[in-house]
């Protein structure tokens, strides 16, 4: 068996690391590993806003020419993940409000189209404008109508977070 | 330092995101780290090389919970026990059980920081829990704490081991 020897020596390592003083946490969660490791990954927050700019550029152009609610739905999905990683949790929280009304659509189901509209609006001055609103006040006020629009379609919104 | 003998297995259709997690793991100076695209893809090198650990997404082509499947179940899986943190923007309850049934070992909730990525791999190398293998459920337990209130039957063989002694 090939992962035998690799399965014995990752627990003899992690018993190592674990024994050591303090830990795993003491070397993975000493304050300037952690500053190190964050200063890293924002060196790629320029490559990320461009990517959410384009996503949500993208979404615009779906929801006004009225199609591609999957695509939509896909965008608006990579932006939940990325957007709040860079300070942009308002835009976070819009993207996942659209991403919620998009998902498991049954098919050939005719989206409420306006609400996209507002909701992809909502995201582009989130996205201009990150400070302008709080995250909580945006899932609140997103989750009302999502909620609201998904009920009257016979649909149940999802729980957890936006 | 043994930080730096890890091997780490990353996998995730979304570029971005893979970087973002290779800048996370640079500042620790990992002996390896594997990048793959897919579900797929992951196994396929889990297989020819058990990593030391993976960290893979729910939502990509063979999902977390399949490659989770995969690693746990397969005859041809190297490693059943490999720890396996799960990234998901997908909170709701019913996809964040799904993923502890298949057999996550823990999960990041996206958006991520570098100190939420490594506070879960410190959890996994700091507090292994007990792995289980039953007809219903292979991974690592599930029972993240003892309720000294819980009142229902006590069903494991360790719990009867406990009635007997008490």
């Amino acid at each position: 068996m090939i992962g035998r020897p690799a399965v014995r020596r990752r627990r003899e390592l992690f018993e190592r690391i674990a024994k050591g003083r303090g830990g795993a946490a003491a070397s993975l969660l000493d304050p300037m590993v952690l500053a190190q490791a964050q200063s890293r990954m924002d060196e790629l927050k320029p490559l990320a806003v461009a990517e959410v700019q384009v996503a949500i550029d993208h979404i615009r152009a779906m929801v006004e020419q009225g199609t591609g609610i999957d695509q939509v739905f896909l965008a608006a999905h990579d932006i939940r993940g990325l957007a709040g990683a860079y300070g942009f949790s308002g835009a976070g929280v819009v993207a996942g409000a659209i991403r919620a009304y998009g998902e498991n659509l049954p098919k050939d189901f005719q989206p409420d189209w306006g609400l996209l509209r507002l909701l992809a609006q909502m995201l582009a001055r989130t996205f201009e404008h990150p400070h302008a609103a709080a995250p909580e006040t945006l899932a609140a006020t997103c989750r009302a109508a999502v909620a609201k629009v998904m009920t009257r379609e016979g649909r149940e919104f999802p729980d957890g977070d936006l | 330092m043994g930080i730096r003998q890890l091997d780490v297995l990353v996998a995730d259709d979304h570029k971005l995101t893979r970087a973002m997690i290779g800048q996370v793991l640079s500042a620790l100076d990992c002996k390896r780290v594997r990048y793959v695209e897919d579900g797929a893809d992951a196994f396929d090198e889990i297989v020819k090389a058990p990593p030391d650990l993976a960290i893979i997404d729910y939502h990509m082509p063979l999902d977390g919970v399949a490659l989770l499947e995969r690693v746990r179940r397969a005859a041809n899986s190297p490693d059943h026990t490999l720890p396996v943190i799960v990234m998901t923007s997908l909170t709701d309850r019913k996809r964040i059980m799904a993923l502890r049934d298949a057999g996550a070992t823990e999960i990041i909730a996206k958006p991520f920081t570098a100190a939420s990525v490594l506070a879960r791999v410190a959890a996994v190398i700091d507090h292994p829990r007990e792995f289980i293998r039953t007809r219903a459920f292979v991974g690592p337990c599930r029972r993240r704490r003892a309720d000294p209130y819980y009142q229902g039957p006590m069903r494991r063989a360790a719990d009867r081991a406990v009635l007997e002694v008490s």
